[in-house]
């Protein structure tokens, strides 16, 4: 188990820029997961890291070791495939012994080492099957099996229950929790799926364009984004996103809503300068506070699950989500109002940048 | 922490192991092909024998060939079997291939059947078709004087061997352009049949203004390999005819087999070798070119 | 030489949509009709070689011929596997087909794999090098592959310039070298190793395995329906084979099949129902390799192992 650092490492592929000066730091047995939209370069850093492909600048680190110029397979990192990758012409067994082979390891030594990794991912009874007669959870189990009985340093997952069903997804991912707890390992995910680095994470790193946005627990990303990107890319729905001017009094004026009073912010905005207004759709009720957000909205759409009420509406020709907290008999066509305090507001300047609170 | 060096564009290139998997190959191909091909062009303006030393000749051999009535009747009668090879080939490939891309009884073995001669060797259907052509024990003469018709010499008439030849070529060939027309055939989308049949075209016209054009590039392609192929025509003729009789089936390369290896004139072989060579190169990269615009 | 592969592909796409046969207009029972007689006038020609191979040799100059012969005179086939140096050639063309069949395997395997999947510098220009000799024809060689082959260095009594003896001329080497890789080999796995995902090397190597041992564990196995198409064509164009040995062995002993099937036909005393028993006995194993490639060189192994 080591610790691993990226610093300043940028690849281009030609006049392409897909990674540009990131600099990180996974601690010793973290759970560390890459999230962004496709094409945001999180695939490709991770390749980066596994030695797949060769850096343009920058330089890597896994413990102690510079391994920046070094190869795939000699930087003891394992990969789980977002296609498994299993070897159709060999068993199960065979498929997990193939990286102890490559070291050379003696043949009982091998049997007992992929009978234990079977035993963790509870395929043992598979073990003289072809990957074509499994199923596509036993497949990605194979595939993890096959990473863990190498005992790298780090793990690196690309989307690897991208190709399960929701319910199998929803089961993999909490067995991913308990293996990293289990084996106490480094690990890298990489996903497209912001609520799988919620649930998962230590830590989220999120990319956009080959950059870092924010690096944070996923409660920080939650409650202090950095900036518009990580706010409405984290949390679901989405966060609502409102254009605003900042006024002379103190207050906001938000197009399609009027004057919101100003949350405590941590520096002054100057009149007349545009923000953007970030709530999040459970934050909004019914029960409107006083000196906060209130807006007046024409439901278009109302989703009753019980636990909660959808309200999906428009405000100023953008979409506007509430989510209120038990089931409302609300109906379309039908105005409501609706607010929640000035501390729930984020606000983002100019640039997209957080305005921090006092 | 610092990191002390700052790498530049690090490669994992592989770049040894990949000559060490490549050379077996290129050191073959270099061999047979890349310096045969040099070696014909640098040998035609020699004349390289093992009768006496090697002198440079300049292109004497080319001249020599461009006044050869013999070389002349060789390129005539090349021209004439490739064309005569060639044309039927493709009509009966391409009518084999629309008759078995529907589902016939018994597709599989009218196709297998169809491409059985091109399985066998050349010898073997040349030793066969000089049993068939035999003037009087052969069952085509047989066949002839069994409905009362005369019986003719077929390889030993000059003004009916070389056609005999191509009766064989044809038979031999046609399955290749019937496996290649049917590959395009799958490449013509079944809507396009179903709106001429919806718009009430009969068949015949479907064949002639649908297929025929849909089928071209295919055509174009299959018309140079057959060229390439048929140009380069020589076993048939050393079993068949040995370029008799009197010189009516001599093609180029059986001329150059002979020139080479029974009057040991290699540099004046490597000439005709060489306008050959030419001659195929130009067709074959019109045939790339035509492939080329297929795919893209 | 592509025409199997293809054959292959056609067979199952068309299985999957052919349009149906439904009624019967006389004019397609006409075309029926044509189709049978066009397949009766192609068999033709093996008809009459096996029929002539059962013939005694009175039958065979009987007016009107038989089409059927009177029995089976078993007799032609010994005598053709009698034939001087018959054993010898089998030998030989066994040898010959067999060694440049493996080393085509072998070569164009390797080389197409480091075209399609490895980085070095030159990658470009050694591919286009490929593609440009799939255009050289073989037979306007003839001459300078003599040559070479006679002038192989220290071989068969040869000093370094190549220059005092026979080189490989009438061994086996000298026969398999020419055609031991092709281009169209070369090109056909290359085509095929691209196809494959990357995945399945790019785990292997994070495995730290070598190159060589990615290729012969994952790739090679990965391959095997490619391999079985490269092999049957090898070993047909090498079993059917004429001109290279034709030219590279002037000795009896180191002809092939081929060769031997001319020799017979060409002598003073051929008898034709040997020669067809010959015949036959030569095509039969290429018919019978091409019908058992088309039943079993379809196979999907290699999706199974990517995707769910």
């Amino acid at each position: 188990m080591a610790r691993l650092e990226l610093a300043n490492v940028s690849k281009s592929y030609g006049a392409f820029d897909a990674i540009q000066n990131v600099s990180l730091a996974i601690e010793d047995g973290e759970f560390a997961v890459f999230v962004g939209p496709s094409g945001c370069g999180k695939s490709t850093l991770l390749r980066l890291i596994a030695g797949l492909d060769p850096i343009s600048d920058g330089a890597i680190r896994i413990g102690a070791d510079d391994v920046t110029r070094r190869p795939a397979g000699t930087r003891s990192v394992a990969m789980v495939f977002q296609s498994y990758a299993l070897y159709p012409h060999m068993t199960v067994f065979d498929n997990i012994a193939f990286p102890l082979q490559m070291e050379k390891r003696a043949k009982a030594d091998i049997r007992q080492q992929v009978e234990r990794a079977a035993n963790t991912v509870q395929l043992t009874t598979r073990l003289k099957d072809r990957p074509a007669k499994l199923s596509g959870g036993q497949r990605q189990r194979v595939a993890i099996a096959r990473a863990i009985v190498r005992k790298p340093d780090i793990f690196l997952m690309d989307e690897p229950l991208s190709n399960l069903d929701a319910a199998l997804r929803i089961e993999m991912r909490s067995e991913l929790t308990q293996l990293h707890k289990t084996l106490g390992a480094t690990m890298v995910y990489v996903t497209h799926d912001q609520l799988e680095a919620m649930t998962m994470a230590d830590r989220i790193v999120v990319l956009n364009g080959g950059k870092v946005e924010q690096v944070g627990t996923p409660m920080d990303l939650y409650h202090y984004p950095a900036n518009r990107f990580v706010g409405g890319f984290i949390g679901s729905p989405p966060m609502n996103m409102l254009a605003a001017r900042v006024l002379g009094n103190g207050a906001f004026d938000v197009a399609g809503v009027g004057q919101v009073v100003m949350p405590r912010l941590g520096r002054k905005l100057a009149e007349g300068v545009a923000v953007t207004l970030g709530i999040r759709p459970e934050h909004l009720g019914s029960d409107v506070a006083e000196g906060g957000f209130t807006a007046r909205i024409m439901p278009h759409n109302v989703e009753r699950l019980g636990a909660q009420t959808m309200v999906h509406a428009r405000i100023d020709d953008q979409n506007f989500t509430c989510v209120l907290s038990g089931d409302r008999p609300l109906t379309q066509g039908e105005a409501i109002t609706v607010g929640c305090k000035a501390d729930r507001i984020h606000v983002f300047d100019e640039s997209g940048l957080t305005v921090a609170k006092a | 922490m610092a990191f002390e060096q700052k790498p530049k564009e690090v490669s994992f290139q592989q770049n040894w192991s990949a000559y060490a998997f490549l050379a077996p190959a290129l050191v073959i191909l270099f061999m047979s092909l890349l310096l045969p091909a040099a070696a014909t062009l640098v040998m035609s303006f020699t004349d390289v024998s093992f009768l006496h030393p090697t002198n440079w000749v300049g292109f004497d051999n080319y001249i020599k060939l461009l006044a050869d009535e013999k070389f002349g009747q060789a390129v005539a009668n090349t021209i004439h079997y490739t064309l005569g090879v060639t044309f039927p080939t493709m009509a009966l490939g391409m009518l084999a291939a629309v008759a078995l891309n529907r589902k016939v009884p018994g597709r599989i073995a009218f196709r297998t059947i169809f491409y059985l001669p091109v399985l066998t060797s050349l010898i073997a259907a040349a030793v066969v078709w000089a049993y068939l052509y035999e003037p009087y024990a052969g069952p085509l003469n047989n066949a002839l004087a069994g409905l009362g018709l005369t019986p003719r010499p077929w390889l030993q008439d000059p003004s009916l061997a070389l056609n005999s030849l191509i009766v064989m070529a044809i038979w031999r060939d046609f399955g290749t352009a019937m496996i290649i027309y049917l590959a395009g055939l799958q490449d013509i989308p079944n809507d396009v049949y179903e709106a001429a049949r919806l718009d009430g075209a009969p068949p015949h016209k479907i064949f002639f203004r649908i297929t025929v054009p849909m089928l071209s590039s295919v055509t174009f392609y299959l018309l140079i390999i057959l060229i390439v192929q048929t140009f380069q025509v020589f076993g048939a003729i050393y079993v068949m005819t040995q370029g008799g009789p009197l010189g009516s089936t001599e093609t180029v390369v059986y001329q150059m087999y002979q020139t080479a290896f029974a009057h040991t004139e290699f540099g004046y072989g490597a000439a005709m070798s060489t306008v050959l060579f030419l001659t195929i190169l130009a067709f074959s990269l019109i045939g790339t070119r035509i492939m080329k615009r297929k795919d893209g | 030489m592509t025409a199997l592969a293809q054959h292959v592909a056609i067979e199952r796409r068309a299985a999957a949509r052919a349009r149906s046969f439904r009624s019967y207009s006389p004019a397609k029972i006409v075309g029926y009709a044509l189709l049978v007689f066009a397949a009766i006038m192609t068999m033709m020609p093996f008809l009459w070689m096996v029929s002539t191979s059962f013939k005694t040799d009175q039958e065979i100059f009987r007016f009107p011929l038989s089409f059927v012969p009177d029995g089976f005179e078993w007799q032609n086939y010994r005598d053709a596997l009698n034939a001087p140096d018959a054993g010898r050639q089998l030998i030989n063309s066994l040898i010959y087909a067999g060694g440049s069949t493996i080393s085509n395997l072998v070569f164009c395997s390797m080389a197409g794999y480091a075209l399609a999947r490895m980085q070095f510098a030159g990658r470009n220009i050694v591919f286009a090098l490929v593609v440009g000799l799939l255009m050289v024809p073989a037979q306007s060689q003839i001459v300078p592959v003599y040559l070479i082959v006679q002038k192989i260095p220290f071989a068969g009594g040869n000093d370094w310039l190549g220059s005092g003896g026979t080189g490989l001329l009438n061994t086996y080497w000298g026969m398999i070298l020419p055609t031991a890789a092709t281009p169209f080999g070369i090109f056909m796995m290359r085509q095929f190793f691209t196809r494959i995902p990357m995945e399945y090397e790019e785990s292997a190597r994070l495995d730290g395995a070598s190159s060589f041992t990615i290729f012969r564990r994952v790739l090679l196995p990965l391959a095997k329906p490619s391999l079985a198409v490269l092999g049957v064509l090898s070993f047909q164009s090498a079993w059917n084979e004429f001109v290279w040995p034709l030219i590279l062995t002037s000795q009896r002993d180191m002809a092939t099949l081929q060769l031997g099937l001319q020799l017979l036909q060409s002598g003073p005393d051929a008898r034709w129902n040997v020669v067809m028993a010959m015949a036959t006995l030569i095509t039969t194993p290429v018919i019978l390799a091409y019908l058992f490639a088309q039943r079993h060189v379809v196979d999907g192994a290699v999706s199974s192992g990517v995707k769910g």
